[in-house]
């Protein structure tokens, strides 16, 4: 008795890899992917890589043939800006000059402006790792490209960092000349009669005074509506004007001494000196308490 | 906001108009106590709500946009001087005017 079954044989799988793809880099990738064993070692060893990274260097030399110039043309650049780093005391760190050739040979290079922010940035970066000195602010030179942070300016979080052995804050003091202007106006030194100060310390000023006006106003009104408006109290015949005259009187003083307050305020503002406490307060808070009390005793009396 | 720069010559931004909106708290507060001076006291009355005018037109005319943003110490002066004048006429109304029932409640 035979048994008859059918069996299906697939060439492809019993076929020799190496004789799927003629082409010796299909040769070399399948054998790689068989071989169990290989790797980056022995794809340096049979010399993959040299022709990979040689292949890629041609390509790259055909299709940007400028690199070269650029790379001259850097070099001549940092050797400029060598200069102007010593005289300014930027020098870098010897172990560290090595880095810059690899690392502007890295980058892609479309423009000998690009290639300058980018040996800025790159010699900024190196000069936080070494000694560097600020310069006088005198000898600073002009910071043309903005979109490049020069070591002498800082970021304002770094305010109160420290730049080598100077605090920022007080570098940007020093350099802060450009045509921004401070970030926060701030009153004038002193100096003889002072300065006209910042217009919205004036308006401030100005609405303070005004406030104190304002109470001064609601004060007399109050004290008017008392007197004038309040019933009796039964039994004490200048129970009215005990409560309401205070107020009027306090309204007065309010008025005049809020002027005061207002001149000796802008004269502080004009001479950059401190604010001088307001007493204005407490008198007030003072005598309307003791008035309160004045009333409610008296209607507690009057019943 | 524009900012401004020291010296008080640029536009301040809200500062100003802040301080347009007290200057028009100031004179309607004149003008409510004229209104009850005015109950009782007709000349006095018509003053202060006078003066309730005076102030809103110092105000405006002080600050104008374009002006010159510095400090004026007359017209705050006669400000000041207005609301002593008005405290001392509701003191002699208070003291020496008739003497009323009060409004029952």
């Amino acid at each position: 008795m035979a048994c008859v079954g059918e069996t299906t044989v697939t060439f492809v799988t019993l076929a020799v890899a190496e004789a799927a793809r003629p082409e010796p880099a299909w040769d070399l990738i399948t054998v790689a992917n068989v071989c169990p064993s290989w790797s980056r070692l022995t794809r340096l060893v049979t010399g993959v890589f040299a022709l990979k990274n040689a292949s890629q260097f041609f390509v790259i030399v055909a299709v940007v043939p400028e690199l070269a110039a650029e790379v001259v043309g850097l070099g001549a650049v940092a050797e400029a800006e060598e200069e102007d780093g010593a005289e300014f005391g930027l020098e870098l760190a010897p172990e560290l000059e090595p880095l810059l050739l690899p690392e502007q040979a890295a980058m892609p290079a479309p423009s000998a402006h690009t290639s300058r922010i980018c040996w800025r940035t790159l010699r900024a970066t190196m000069q936080l790792f070494s000694n560097f000195s600020p310069p006088a602010a005198t000898q600073r030179p002009p910071v043309h490209d903005t979109r490049v942070r020069h070591p002498a300016t800082p970021r304002p979080r770094a305010q109160r960092m420290m730049w080598g052995n100077v605090p920022v804050a007080h570098y940007r003091k020093e350099t802060q000349t450009d045509a921004s202007g401070p970030a926060s106006p701030a009153p004038p030194a002193s100096a003889g009669a002072g300065h006209e100060p910042d217009a919205r310390y004036t308006f401030a000023n100005e609405r303070t005074f005004l406030a104190w006006i304002r109470t001064a106003l609601g004060l007399v009104a109050a004290g008017l509506a008392i007197v004038q408006l309040l019933p009796p109290f039964h039994g004490i015949r200048w129970g009215r004007h005990a409560i309401g005259v205070p107020l009027i009187l306090l309204g007065a003083v309010v008025a005049v001494c809020s002027y005061l307050e207002w001149a000796a305020n802008q004269r502080a503002l004009r001479r950059g000196e401190p604010l001088r406490r307001s007493w204005l307060p407490q008198l007030l808070a003072i005598v309307i308490a003791l008035v309160a009390v004045a009333a409610a005793m008296m209607a507690l009396i009057s019943g | 906001m524009t900012r401004s720069r020291a010296g008080g010559t640029d536009d301040p931004g809200l500062a100003r108009a802040r301080t347009n909106l007290a200057w028009t708290r100031t004179a309607l507060a004149f003008a409510a106590i004229g209104a009850v001076i005015l109950k009782r006291e007709l000349a006095a009355g018509l003053v202060v709500l006078v003066l309730s005018g005076l102030v809103w037109i110092v105000g405006r005319l002080a600050r104008m946009p374009g002006h010159e943003v510095r400090a004026r110490p007359g017209r705050l002066l006669v400000i000041a001087i207005a609301v002593t004048g008005v405290s001392i006429a509701a003191l002699i109304l208070a003291l020496f005017g008739p003497q009323t029932a009060g409004l029952r409640l």
